[in-house]
């Protein structure tokens, strides 16, 4: 197990705490080992899953006769199977994501919640990967669930910082064709972005099966734009900059958020994307909490 | 519009200040690296527009009070029929209409003349701002006030229309003043219509000092509305009568009338006079050389024609038509008789040869008496009476009684008495008091500068011109003593100096009394006094002096228009010289009455092209408010007119008020959008 001495992202108190939640797969897993999660495929394990008509070559021990009995017909009986799952962290190391108002970093508190996550995952026996993407993937971490994975993942997030622009949409389709086998994705980024070409990515990735959860990070200065003097606001991952009186374009601007935010939580239910909105001055431990037990009551 | 202080219109940079302090904060930002720059883009273009607006708005409104604080510290004044409207209608208007003979001076412009165009300015104004107000005229020539039930019977009073008398505009004031102080007259507004003819308006009056401190002193507000009508056109010619004097030869009867004819330019050298004799008309080519000059038409007289008959002098027809004519009358005279009372016999030797010089030629006469014997002397006989003596103690009521009747009296000076530097009479009698002077101390000359007159009437009157155009030797004349004159208060005012020494003090005054004069003369025909032995002043002007006193005896008469008037209300006057229905009271002509003819014409006052000036009106009316309107150029005289400070304090709460409901409003939305969000 990685060491957390020289992790300030990692907190050995809110792991211990979250230890007892399971990180749960809301859809059914491929794994290749045996583990927690139900699989897409019939197992050996003792829930009952359902009935299906003999063929020949089927394995005759499964027949229930009992039903033979009764109906004259043969039918198999399966079980369903648990197995592990593989997730892929997708972190947002643009620039937009140095965001930084009085409780920090957008990023610490992404990278905060990938590292808990993912030692949580490996804890349980799931395999864990880490992309950070800027205008295109700068980290590509496969899944693994070993605990030196571990160790490879949070040096990663011990190194990366924000930087470039946010290619999001590109690099979630992108990412939706590379990752071969179901697979819960967890996304953590601010999403500044049109919000249509983002639902394409995220229908995009429910169509290829996985799970998908997205965690949309935001200060709570970007919601309640309270600034009462004229302001430079200068673009983090480009040269804009634009003068305005903050009186002047707060109606304007909260309208075009809340706007936004309604379509991407539209968009995200009508795809059956776990959208989790997360403000920066909250505790990522709630945030996180909420998150696994929401999960744990799907299941 | 001017301003009482504009010094501070300096202060109008101070404009800047909102749009300054502006553009500082706006300058005076701070830079924040921004994540959320998509929705700010958006939210810009949407909002920037109605904020900058409202922005704006709140700006031109901050900079508005600015200004406005500023123009009204500035005491800003205003003109115009504007200020009635702000101002709102008055209780009472009275209208002072000018109709004296200068106002029928028509604009070729307008087409008009002004005392029409002052009618009608003033019932449109009436009628569009103050028709409720209750309406008062005070015209010029009966002087009294007339309530009048609305403007539009204006035009249909014989008051409103054209006269050829002379005006008297303190009198008119003082008639509008006596009104305001016997009716309840609320807030006052006197409107007034005046080309300004100094003349008219008498400014060194001492009158107008008692009308402006009464009118100030009024509990009402009242205000003063001029509309200034004294513009020229340059294009008038006049013609007024100097004298007609029916000379006896040998062979004929001739007739002499003198007229003096001036214009106001040189545009025409030589222009058709048409002359009317007892009806007949004919032309005579007239060449004038300059401005003015003085005309003699002798005409012969038939004697079936005796005793008498009328005549008429007209130049062609201009901008104003009522200094076109004069007329005249002639007859037969009888021998005219004067009395000299003095107790001087030098004085009184030469003021008899003055008056009678040749009596078996010039056909006039006169009596000696000594002061105490005066009350011997048949007086309806006498055309002039010369006093040289003190001012009479017995009799007095018969002496102004035969003035009041059309005499002529001269008082000189008492020869003896006080010395220079001395009084006169210690004390002052019965008939010093009706005549409101009364004899001074005796002034001595220096020797080698004796006084001199050096301004007197040279148109009109007894120092007047000779009839071929020449002016009387009376600057020529040194005078080594003169008598000293004590003016009453009360009625002081209505003697007028007809000539006055070197150092103001008067030589020759006239005053009017009923139908006669009385005159004042401060020096006396004697070696130690004056050089007035000489006859060359003396002479004519007691010839002059016995004329006027003498027409009380010949039937026929010479008059100013307005200021002569019948002897009672019953007479009936009719016009001799036009079918048309004239009214002896204000139109000039010929009338008769009985046996007695005479002959009308415009005041003189009219021809005196001086006028007041815009400057000297604020004086002349003191405290009482005074708005004068530039009327037929309809632009506003900027020197008189009243504050409207108080406007543009109102304007200024007001526009405080529109920028504090702008903020407000933009508050207001701001905490909505707050609650909102929470």
């Amino acid at each position: 197990m990685a060491r957390f001495a020289d992790r300030d992202f990692i907190d050995s108190a809110v792991v211990a705490r979250l230890s007892r939640l399971q990180v749960n797969a809301a859809t059914p897993m491929l794994g290749s080992v045996t583990g927690i999660h139900k699989s897409a495929t019939r197992g050996s394990s003792v829930e009952f899953a359902e009935y299906r008509k003999y063929v020949p070559g089927d394995d005759i021990k499964h027949v229930d006769w009992r039903v033979y009995a009764r109906s004259d017909r043969f039918y198999m009986k399966e079980f369903e199977a648990d197995t592990n799952l593989r997730c892929h962290i997708i972190l947002d190391t643009s620039a937009s994501m140095s965001f930084e108002a009085e409780h920090g970093r957008k990023f610490d508190y992404a990278r905060r919640m990938a590292a808990t996550l993912a030692y949580l995952l490996v804890h349980q026996g799931d395999g864990v990967g880490l992309h950070c993407f800027a205008d295109k993937i700068v980290h590509d971490i496969p899944p693994r669930r070993t605990p030196s994975h571990l160790k490879n993942i949070f040096d990663t997030l011990a190194v990366v910082e924000p930087a470039g622009k946010t290619e999001v949409v590109k690099v979630i389709h992108d990412l939706a064709e590379r990752i071969s086998q179901r697979a819960l994705v967890v996304v953590f980024s601010d999403f500044f972005t049109e919000v249509a070409p983002l639902l394409d990515c995220f229908q995009h990735m429910r169509y290829r099966k996985h799970d998908l959860a997205v965690f949309h990070l935001l200060d709570r200065q970007e919601l309640d734009f309270k600034f009462d003097r004229p302001i430079r606001f200068d673009d983090a991952e480009s040269t804009f900059k634009l003068i305005t009186d903050p009186s002047v374009v707060r109606e304007g601007y909260r309208r075009a958020i809340d706007d936004y935010l309604s379509d991407m939580l539209r968009g995200c239910r009508e795809f059956n994307v776990d959208y989790q909105r997360v403000m920066t001055d909250e505790d990522y431990e709630k945030s996180l909490a909420a998150f696994l037990l929401q999960r744990m009551r799907m299941t | 519009m001017t301003f009482l202080n504009p010094i501070l219109l300096w202060g109008v940079p101070a404009l800047l200040l909102p749009v300054v302090i502006h553009l500082l904060n706006r300058l005076r930002y701070r830079s924040v690296k921004w994540a959320a720059v998509m929705f700010l883009v958006s939210a810009t273009r949407s909002s920037v527009r109605h904020a900058r607006l409202r922005h704006f708005l709140i700006l031109l409104f901050r900079v508005l009070v600015v200004l406005l604080f500023i123009l009204a510290l500035s005491r800003p004044l205003i003109g115009g029929w504007l200020g009635i409207s702000i101002a709102g209608p008055a209780e009472t208007i009275i209208i002072l209409l000018d109709r004296s003979a200068s106002m029928e001076a028509v604009d070729p412009r307008q087409r008009v003349s002004k005392r029409q165009y002052a009618l009608d300015m003033f019932k449109k104004e009436i009628q569009e701002t103050s028709s409720s107000s209750r309406l008062v005229l005070v015209e010029n020539v009966l002087c009294r006030p007339q309530e009048i039930a609305g403007v539009s019977v204006l035009d249909a009073m014989v008051t409103t229309g054209p006269t050829d008398t002379a005006a008297d505009i303190p009198a008119m004031l003082r008639s509008a003043l006596d009104y305001m102080i016997d009716n309840s007259t609320g807030r006052t507004e006197i409107w007034m219509a005046s080309d300004f003819q100094s003349s008219n308006w008498r400014p060194g009056s001492r009158e107008w000092q008692n009308i402006s401190a009464q009118m100030a002193s009024l509990p009402q507000d009242v205000r003063v509305r001029l509309l200034d009508l004294g513009e020229t056109y340059g294009r008038n010619m006049s013609v007024a009568l100097h004298d007609a004097v029916q000379r006896r030869s040998s062979d004929a009867r001739r007739l002499s009338v003198s007229v003096d004819i001036a214009r106001e330019t040189l545009s025409q050298d030589v222009f058709p006079m048409i002359v009317t004799l007892d009806g007949t008309r004919s032309k005579v080519d007239v060449a004038l050389q300059g401005q003015s000059m003085r005309y003699l038409k002798r005409m012969e007289i038939a004697d079936e024609k005796d005793p008498g008959g009328w005549g008429k002098i007209e130049v062609p027809a201009d901008e104003n038509n009522r200094d076109n004519a004069c007329y005249f009358v002639y007859g037969s005279h009888p021998p005219l008789t004067a009395a000299v009372v003095s107790s001087d016999t030098e004085s009184a030797r030469y003021l008899g040869l003055a008056i009678a010089p040749a009596p078996g030629l010039v056909n006039t006469f006169c009596e000696q008496s000594f002061p105490e014997d005066w009350a011997k002397l048949s007086l309806n006989a006498l055309a002039m009476v010369a006093w040289q003596a003190e001012l009479p103690e017995k009799g007095v009521a018969r002496l102004v009684d035969y003035i009041n009747d059309g005499g002529s009296v001269v008082f000189f000076p008492p020869s003896g008495g006080a010395e220079a530097g001395g009084a006169g009479n210690a004390g002052t009698n019965g008939f010093s008091q009706l005549l409101g002077f009364d004899w001074g101390a005796v002034d001595q000359s220096p020797a080698e500068e004796p006084f001199r007159i050096i301004a007197w009437e040279e148109n009109e009157g007894p120092l007047a011109g000779t009839s071929d155009g020449r002016a009387l030797p009376a600057g020529e004349l040194a005078f080594f003593r003169r008598r000293g004159l004590r003016l009453s208060d009360g009625t002081g005012d209505n003697w007028h100096a007809i000539a006055g020494y070197q150092d103001g003090k008067p030589f020759l005054m006239r005053r009017s009394i009923g139908k006669g004069r009385a005159y004042l003369c401060t020096s006396l025909p004697r070696d130690d006094w004056s050089e007035m032995k000489n006859g060359r002043i003396i002479v004519p002007m007691l010839q002059r002096m016995l004329s006027v006193g003498g027409r009380r005896l010949s039937g026929i008469d010479f008059g100013t228009c307005g200021d002569w008037k019948p002897d009672n209300e019953d007479e009936t006057w009719r016009s001799m010289d036009s079918p048309d229905q004239k009214d002896v009271r204000w139109h000039a002509g010929v009338y008769r009455h009985g046996g007695r003819v005479i002959a009308l014409n415009r005041s003189l006052r009219e021809d005196n092209p001086e006028i007041v000036d815009a400057s000297e009106l604020q004086d002349l009316f003191g405290e009482v408010k005074v708005q004068v309107l530039k009327g037929l150029e309809k632009q506003v005289d900027d020197a008189v007119q009243s504050e409207i400070w108080h406007i543009f304090i109102c304007c200024a709460l007001a526009c405080m008020m529109v920028e504090s409901a702008l903020l407000l409003q933009e508050k207001k939305r701001r905490g909505r959008n707050e609650d909102s969000w929470r």
